[in-house]
């Protein structure tokens, strides 16, 4: 990949996420919960499974609330060009994608409970053959970008 | 407007025949039920029996009729409307302008008493734009198309040209080398090792060899059955196959028993696909098909080829003819040799994750014949992924099975992507991924494992402004 798209995400997605995490967690803490409960009942299953999932679990909150954010942030970037968007995301597998704004169909904005607590959103933009996302963006940047983003779809040709 | 109009009433008795088999069927199981539950003393039909089975015939005879009454017609210059529905009513509008395209087909059914079907498609894949008249005389059906699709005719010469007409032996040669004959073969096939499971044998066989022997006839048997049943396929919904430049629209009929005809306006079109099947490759003989926007899913495989079998001397006249804009890919840029080992790997995973089950099932030891195969195929697969960018057009080639090249202008791509994960990365590899839009689903395309370098150019290109519309370079 040549130079890295410039735009960043908002910096607060990385406190939406690990707030994300810490609701799993919660989640977690009630699975483990249950599982102790079930022990009780049901002589079948091992204490040390218990113990089994509490290992599991700490490992992916780790991973969810110390690591993922941090590189989701490094490695998630936009930019949007002249005639086309340009996405790349993944540190695993990195995928890099130029839409062109003609092709452009429509787009959305999107946010679930925890990101519109952040008062952040994500920008999903529909061609007529794909999706693409620009997750965990600030409300404001995402309103400007789809203003726009649609400003130019109207000057753009109109060819399908 | 036209005065309203009718389905033909054939049409009734036409869907019923249709429909027999499951009537049939149905009544079959009645009777079948009630034979079993009177433990075969013979059976007597009730009157509540004989209302079992005389009602739900007389309901369907009944709906099919109703359907008939209800759903009338009109057209004009400028739009057709349509109604129907027994009890909800429906009323459909479409605006000529707004009409794609126009197909007419018809079964042999249809084709016994001069009718045939029209349907109309529109921008947009929704059930709700397509409108479909099961039943109408061609005469008339013709007459429509006509009105619908010049509707401002006056004495205009269209520029009619039958620019492809498959000669018979063409079409034997092609009915020899189509995919499908190896699809059928290899589902006989499997369909005919489900039944012997079944046969109970009781000839003697001394040795093992025998039976492998008797295995391989069969199997040879049954490959050449399945290869004809194929070819004689092919020949019914090939045969005919003619292709007319009219005003920038082409218009594409084919078949023997059930003719299909459609009208594709040149515009729509977004990419020339060419494929080549394994059986054509040695002799040089490659299909055409268009990728094309908007349409319905049902026709749209009768609606894309635009040549069955041509060969590649005769390709640059015909792509001239008809896409003159169109450049045919020259030289290309090959995925490099490092790349080969991604690609046999590719083409082994299966056979690796077999490996452990062997121990459970032994035969399936056989299967690692086809590891070789799978390998072959890889390495073809290596050596047909190509990419060609020009100022006009992006070219890629490549071979899932068939070898296919795709000629896609640069204004109808819909999105470029590439993707590389860790290993890639080190090794200086990328897939790239190519949108383009067709019916039924959008095309997306992927070359694997390229250079990275040449991926950045690609993508570097896309980015300019501009980049993805198809420009002239100065001077020329």
């Amino acid at each position: 990949m040549t130079t890295k798209p410039k735009e960043t995400l908002d910096p607060t997605a990385l406190t939406a996420w690990r707030f994300k995490g810490l609701i799993w967690a919660i989640i977690y803490l009630l699975i483990i919960i249950g599982y102790a409960i079930a022990t009780r009942f049901f002589d079948v299953l091992p204490l040390w499974g218990m113990w089994v999932l509490v290992g599991i679990f700490t490992f992916l909150l780790t991973l969810q609330v110390g690591i993922v954010p941090e590189y989701r942030m490094r490695y998630w970037g936009y930019e949007i060009r002249e005639d086309a968007i340009d996405i790349q995301s993944g540190f695993i597998i990195i995928k890099r994608v130029l839409i062109p704004i003609s092709r452009v169909q429509h787009i959305d904005l999107a946010a679930g409970p925890i990101l519109r607590k952040y008062r952040l959103a994500s920008v999903e933009i529909t061609t007529a053959g794909s999706n693409h996302e620009i997750p965990a963006l600030s409300q404001e940047t995402a309103m400007s970008i789809r203003e726009k983003l649609n400003q130019k779809v109207l000057e753009a040709n109109e060819d399908v | 407007m036209s005065k309203r109009y009718r389905q033909h009433p054939l049409m009734i008795l036409i869907s019923l025949l249709e429909q027999t088999l499951g009537i049939l069927s149905y009544v079959l199981i009645f009777v079948l039920a009630r034979f079993i539950s009177g433990e075969g003393e013979g059976f007597s039909f009730g009157l509540s029996d004989t209302l079992f089975i005389v009602v739900p015939v007389v309901l369907v005879v009944l709906t099919n009729v109703l359907r008939w009454i209800f759903f009338t017609y009109q057209y004009d210059g400028e739009l057709i409307e349509i109604q129907s529905g027994i009890f909800i009513k429906k009323e459909r509008k479409i605006k000529v302008d707004r009409i794609q395209a126009i197909n007419l087909d018809a079964s042999l059914l249809l084709r016994l008493f001069g009718l045939t079907r029209l349907t109309i498609e529109t921008a947009g894949n929704l059930s709700e734009s397509e409108v479909e008249i099961k039943a109408l005389k061609l005469k008339h059906a013709h007459r429509i198309k006509d009105v619908l699709s010049h509707p401002n005719t006056l004495h205009e010469d269209p520029s009619e040209s039958a620019l492809v007409k498959v000669e018979p032996f063409a079409l034997f040669m092609a009915s020899l080398t189509s995919g499908g004959a190896l699809f059928t073969g290899i589902a006989v096939v499997f369909f005919a090792l489900q039944f012997i499971s079944f046969l109970e044998f009781n000839l003697d066989f001394e040795n093992a060899w025998q039976i492998a022997v008797a295995l391989l006839v069969l199997t040879f048997v049954v490959l050449m059955l399945g290869w004809i049943v194929s070819i004689v396929r092919y020949i019914l919904q090939y045969a005919m196959f003619t292709l007319i430049n009219e005003n920038d629209e082409l218009k594409i009929s084919r078949g023997l028993l059930h003719t299909r005809s459609s009208t594709i306006a040149l515009k729509r079109i977004q990419a020339v696909h060419l494929i080549q099947g394994i059986l054509r490759q040695p002799f040089g003989y490659v299909a055409i098909e268009a990728k094309v926007a908007g349409g319905r899913t049902e026709d749209s495989l009768a609606s894309t080829l635009l040549h069955p079998f041509i060969h590649k001397r005769e390709l640059n006249q015909f792509m001239a003819t008809l896409f003159p804009d169109y450049q045919l890919p020259t030289t290309y840029i090959s995925a490099p040799r490092r790349a080969l080992t991604r690609y046999l790997l590719r083409a082994s995973w299966l056979f690796i994750f077999m490996m452990p089950f062997v121990f459970i099932f032994p035969y399936l030891a056989f299967g690692f014949v086809l590891w070789p195969v799978s390998l072959a195929y890889g390495f073809s697969r290596h050596k047909n992924a190509k990419i060609e960018l020009t100022h006009t057009q992006l070219n890629v080639r490549y071979r899932l099975f068939r070898k296919n090249i795709l000629m896609i202008p640069r204004h109808h791509i819909q999105a470029v992507a590439f993707e590389a994960n860790v290993l890639q990365r080190w090794q200086r590899l990328a897939h790239l991924n190519v949108y383009v839009l067709s019916s039924p689903q959008p095309t997306e395309v992927k070359i694997k494992d390229i250079n990275v370098l040449d991926a950045n150019t690609v993508y570097d290109s896309f980015s300019q402004p501009k980049g993805f519309e198809t420009y002239v370079e100065e001077g020329s």
